[in-house]
């Protein structure tokens, strides 16, 4: 049971979308549902009070990236 | 999603399969068991068993027809501790708590150990158990013929283990 | 819900039966799992305790819970699960998780996977269970879905898991995977991944 909608997005916006699917060999629903899904995956665990991180194995590094 | 599978498919590719495990996934085993997770799913698995003994308690106790009160007394334990027995299946009674229900109620004293979660269960026991629990009644009253009957049988089958 | 007829060998006849495969995790089979399941998996574990085996020994898997998985994920569209149902019973259980991890063999390194989180066949099919497995091929339906999940999500069959040692030999010789060899990050657990030309080879 899929529904269509009508998306306006930037030229940037365009471009960033068309290098993910260039990069990731997607189309761009594909793609756009996976930043749905990672979307809510993130926004949930914030919620229940946790952080994202990226970590850097090889520096030892962790840099907290700020979702709002 | 389409999921479209042949018979023909499908009895090539089970025969590989056969018997062999399958299971896929994390925490299904741990590499260095920690006691209190292993102590916590252990007590886990015993409820039925455990069930079985707040039932045969309360049973017992139901047939002399003794209030929890009374049976506290006898027993010099407390009121909230015998209520925990008959009811709570994750609390676990001291060793000399039962031994002492063991006693006022002469019944065998190992397969009542085995039954308040105390010490390993003989193989066996966990049907019989499960049985006895299932066929133990909620009422307040005197048991019935059939409760009567229940317990009698279940007894039986554990002063049987005893020898 | 939807489900899809699918089989499983009724491992009395030597015959395929029908089953059903259903896209979701219901209450019913939590249920199941607890009424059904866990009696024969506990009846197991008693006899090996009373034969004086430590848990290293009890069948792998045996203390999951399949209710606070299913709870910890409800609602995220990031996970899937599916049931397998045969004869009214529950039969083997899966969860995906397509936000997981990207592929890790060289030809397809950086792409997307679907990763299977978990996946169960229920205790009467397991011989570290019973002397007589009742039905086999839950991991083959399993796996099939999995890859098809996968096609959906345009990824092209590409799966991966972390096999329970017993359990490498099919995921490895029945399956066809790539093993990428025991994961320290992964409490020492076999990793293996299936290309898209192993998924098509898997599923022809």
């Amino acid at each position: 049971m899929k529904k269509t909608m009508t998306l306006n997005l930037t030229d940037a916006e365009m471009q960033v979308l068309q290098d993910l699917c260039d990069k990731k060999d997607l189309s761009k629903t594909a793609v756009l549902r996976q930043a749905l899904r990672l979307y809510q995956l993130v926004d949930v665990r914030l919620d229940q009070g946790g952080k994202l991180f990226f970590e850097d194995e090889a520096k030892k590094e962790k840099a907290e990236l700020m979702v709002l | 999603m389409k999921l479209e599978i042949t018979r023909e498919w499908f009895v090539r590719r089970a025969k590989q399969e056969g018997d062999l495990e399958i299971s896929a996934g994390r925490l299904a085993r741990d590499p260095t068991p920690d006691e209190t997770d292993i102590e916590a799913a252990v007590a886990d698995i015993a409820d039925p068993i455990r069930m079985a003994f707040g039932s045969l308690v309360e049973t017992m106790r139901r047939r002399r027809g003794l209030t929890v009160e009374k049976l506290a007394e006898r027993l010099d334990l407390n009121v909230g501790d015998i209520m925990r027995i008959e009811r709570d299946a994750h609390f676990r009674p001291e060793p000399r708590a039962v031994y002492r229900l063991a006693e006022t109620f002469d019944l065998p004293h190992k397969a009542l150990q085995q039954l308040s979660g105390n010490t390993v269960a003989r193989p066996g026991l966990q049907e019989q158990a499960l049985r006895f629990a299932a066929r133990s009644g909620e009422s307040p009253q005197k048991l019935s013929r059939d409760e009567q009957r229940a317990l009698e049988e279940f007894v039986a089958y554990l002063q049987k283990q005893q020898g | 819900m939807t489900s899809h007829p699918v089989f499983l060998t009724d491992k009395r006849t030597g015959e395929p039966v029908a089953a059903e495969l259903i896209e979701t995790i219901s209450e019913a089979d939590l249920r199941s799992v607890e009424t059904e399941w866990k009696p024969v998996t506990v009846a197991r574990i008693r006899s090996l305790m009373a034969k004086g085996l430590s848990p290293a020994d009890w069948p792998e898997g045996w203390h999951w819970k399949w209710r606070d998985k299913v709870t910890a994920i409800n609602g995220l569209l990031a996970f899937q699960t599916f049931a397998l149902r045969c004869e009214g019973k529950l039969q083997g259980l899966m969860q995906l998780n397509t936000a997981r991890a990207r592929c890790r063999v060289a030809e397809q390194a950086g792409k997307d996977l679907v990763y299977v989180d978990y996946i169960e066949t229920a205790p009467w099919n397991r011989k570290a269970i019973v002397d007589v497995p009742r039905f086999s091929g839950v991991g083959t339906i399993m796996i099939r879905a999995a890859i098809e999940v996968s096609r959906d999500h345009e990824l092209r069959g590409r799966i991966g898991l972390h096999s329970l040692p017993s359990a490498e030999a099919f995921y490895a010789n029945a399956c066809g995977m790539t093993d990428l060899g025991l994961d320290g990050t992964y409490e020492g657990l076999r990793y293996f991944e299936m290309t898209s030309a192993q998924a098509d080879a898997f599923s022809g």
